[in-house]
């Protein structure tokens, strides 16, 4: 029976698991408030605050929210205020890990279809160089420094409140998501200040490069994410894992070509059993992709859940063969 | 330096005037939120819902019983004793008095989210006529960091039985506890009498500059303003946090008939008096144009610059090859 279950999940269409299971929690993470689901103001994703149905709130914005205060008040209740969160996105974290933004994030689930869409059209898309890759991958932990930082500047008087929520303001969630509810004033330059001007601005500015840079580019904005930073910090404890037996890789590569992070790690390291990197988003179609039995697995509390096969990598590349 | 309450107790005496201890008829009284001096302006910070005085376990709300028909002629009003009923967002009931030290005035903590009324209900009997009058205030209640998601069933108003006469004002569409009124926004008051809407009833409208308009409430009790924009200022002092206030007066005649406090009446007089806060609209600083113009110099610009990159990265490939 055990056997069975394992096979049937190892033989599995991955891309048509996923594909669906991204469109149900986009459906959840933009309309679920209507259906009255209150997930709370800490979610380890994208559940953009700006969105009028959302289920509940993305933890970058009482996050920076937060921040605004006295370095005095952040010793007392504000800082026990902002543990609180932290614990509450902690415990959502360590569940699902990453997976978060392979199979919930909706910017993440939107990029994933401009891909898609790019494909359709037979455009060829773009990759970093190492070099380029090397410093790119900084910028995320640079955005969630500032991010953290403005607001306390803020707090202490030395940034106006217009630079309030300073990464909201530039994160492609708010302009684009709250769109599907048919709300667009997201998309306005506010003249109101100049700092709200230069502010709106470069959000509308990334919007479009957002656009473009996901067209070319696979999952372009993830690279920068300081979600996907803030994730990071806490993935090592997560219960859901990525691990590699290194004795069974022959470094075919055939991971690192499927993977839409250009994580060279996870071909490359034959020593590390937690295999999973930083940038990873855990979408794992590098285990999909992998060809030798057990080389890559999922692992969700020491059990496997998905196991690279070669029964599984023939069944999907026969499949992939057939659809061109 | 004079001591103010003997020296009133004195003044009082003297003229035998208890300074606005009833309501005339003929005088309109309200509460307002805007403190009557700077050094009293300079405690009050503004908040969700107009000005409060900011503590960790919720904020404070301090009113003043202020005179006069129009917000610029309006004076503070020193003293009062008549009593304030406040009603919890939890719908629990405090009677409150006013401080009287130096204004009547009167300062209630919000420790819980959303909306706190205030009511102060004055009956008297005046030439054989009933002069029933209610002053409100409505105050939110709200930090952000108690979350959002929980608190939406609490924006709504409340229907208060206590009070025969009431204005309330109905919630726009978008309502939220974030929502501030602006120039452009429809504001509708609903007039009730004894718990069912009236018709008839004159609502009056005037904000802080000295603009007034009358309507007569419709068969749904409604009155509905459009808020007028009345704030110009230079480009570089538009400041979108400017917040005014608008009065309300909502009176009603009635020819009800009876005996109150041994007095007899062959009339009812109505009137109710609440004020609001109002701020420019979003659409005086907020631009579709601009923002549609910058993101679409974003596309553009990253089309540019990824087609001769890639043009670029085939030429030196060729070269390469060909060397
Ligand atoms: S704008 Fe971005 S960071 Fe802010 S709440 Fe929305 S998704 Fe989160
Ligand atoms: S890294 Fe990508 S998928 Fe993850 S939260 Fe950020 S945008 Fe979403
Ligand atoms: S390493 Fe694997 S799971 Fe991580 S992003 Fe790349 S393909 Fe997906």
């Amino acid at each position: 029976m055990r056997n069975k279950i394992r096979n049937f999940l190892n033989n599995g269409d991955l891309g048509r698991f996923r594909f669906w299971l991204q469109l149900s929690l986009f459906i959840l993470f933009v309309y679920g408030g209507y259906a009255a689901i209150n997930m709370g103001d800490s979610l380890p994703t994208f559940s953009c605050t700006y969105v009028d149905g959302k289920p509940g709130t993305c933890f970058l914005v009482p996050l920076q929210h937060r921040m605004v205060t006295t370095p005095e008040k952040l010793f007392s209740y504000a800082g026990m205020a902002i543990l609180t969160g932290l614990f509450y996105f902690t415990l959502w974290f360590l569940v699902f890990n990453k997976a978060w933004c392979g199979y919930a994030c909706p910017l993440g689930a939107i990029q994933d279809w401009i891909t898609a869409l790019r494909k359709k059209l037979g455009m060829q898309y773009v990759t970093y160089s190492w070099e380029q890759f090397k410093v790119l991958k900084k910028i995320k932990y640079i955005l969630l420094l500032l991010l953290i930082f403005i607001p306390m500047g803020i707090g202490s008087g030395i940034f106006s409140y217009d630079m309030g929520v300073p990464f909201c303001m530039i994160c492609p969630a708010r302009t684009i998501l709250p769109i599907f509810s048919g709300d667009f004033s997201q998309l306005t330059i506010d003249f109101s200040s100049k700092t709200k001007m230069i502010m709106t601005s470069l959000g509308m500015l990334i919007t479009g490069i957002f656009l473009v840079g996901a067209f070319v580019k696979k999952r372009f904005f993830c690279f920068f994410c300081p979600m996907s930073a803030l994730h990071y910090l806490l993935s090592k404890p997560a219960l859901l894992k990525l691990k590699k037996d290194g004795s069974k890789c022959t470094k075919c590569g055939d991971c690192y070509s499927v993977c839409d992070m250009q994580i060279k790690e996870i071909a490359d390291d034959v020593e590390s059993r937690n295999i999973l990197q930083d940038d990873c988003i855990m979408c794992f179609k590098c285990v999909a992709a992998c060809p030798e039995e057990g080389a890559l697995e999922v692992d969700f509390m020491g059990q496997p859940v998905f196991e690279a096969t070669v029964q599984g990598y023939i069944k999907r590349m026969e499949k992939a063969n057939k659809n061109g | 330096m004079i001591n103010m309450p003997i020296y009133r107790a004195v003044l009082s005496v003297l003229f035998g005037v208890l300074l606005a201890s009833n309501l005339p008829a003929s005088q309109t009284y309200w509460l307002s939120d805007i403190a009557p001096t700077r050094e009293q302006a300079e405690k009050m910070r503004s908040s969700h819902g107009g000005m409060v005085i900011r503590g960790q376990q919720g904020h404070s709300k301090k009113l003043w019983l202020r005179k006069g028909d129009s917000i610029a002629d309006s004076t503070y009003v020193e003293q009062s004793d008549l009593p304030l009923v406040l009603v919890s967002p939890e719908a629990s009931q405090a009677e409150l008095a006013f401080s009287n030290e130096g204004y009547a005035d009167i300062t209630f903590k919000m420790q819980h989210e959303g909306y706190y009324n205030l009511f102060m209900i004055d009956k008297r009997v005046e030439d054989g006529v009933l002069q029933e009058t209610v002053l409100k205030n409505e105050s939110l209640s709200h930090s952000c960091r108690a979350g959002h998601d929980h608190v939406k069933e609490l924006v709504p108003p409340l229907y208060f039985e206590g009070v025969s006469f009431d204005i309330i004002r109905e919630r726009l569409p978008r309502e939220s506890f974030h929502l501030r009124l602006g120039s452009g926004d429809i504001i509708t008051y609903k007039v009730m009498l004894n718990g069912k809407p009236v018709s008839g009833a004159a609502v009056t409208m005037s904000t802080q500059k000295g603009w007034a308009k009358t309507l007569k409430t419709d068969s749904d009790g409604r009155a509905s303003f459009e808020m007028i924009r009345d704030y110009y200022p230079p480009w570089h002092e538009f400041n979108k946090r400017n917040m005014e206030t608008f009065l309300i007066i909502a009176e009603y005649e009635s020819d009800e008939s009876g005996v109150y406090q041994g007095e007899s009446y062959d009339r009812v007089h109505y009137k109710a008096t609440s004020a609001g806060n109002y701020y420019p609209s979003a659409r005086d600083y907020k631009s579709y144009t601009y923002g549609l113009l910058i993101g679409l110099f974003g596309l553009t610009v990253s089309i540019f610059f990824i087609y001769f990159h890639r043009k670029r990265a085939a030429k030196l490939y060729r070269e390469k090859r060909f060397a």
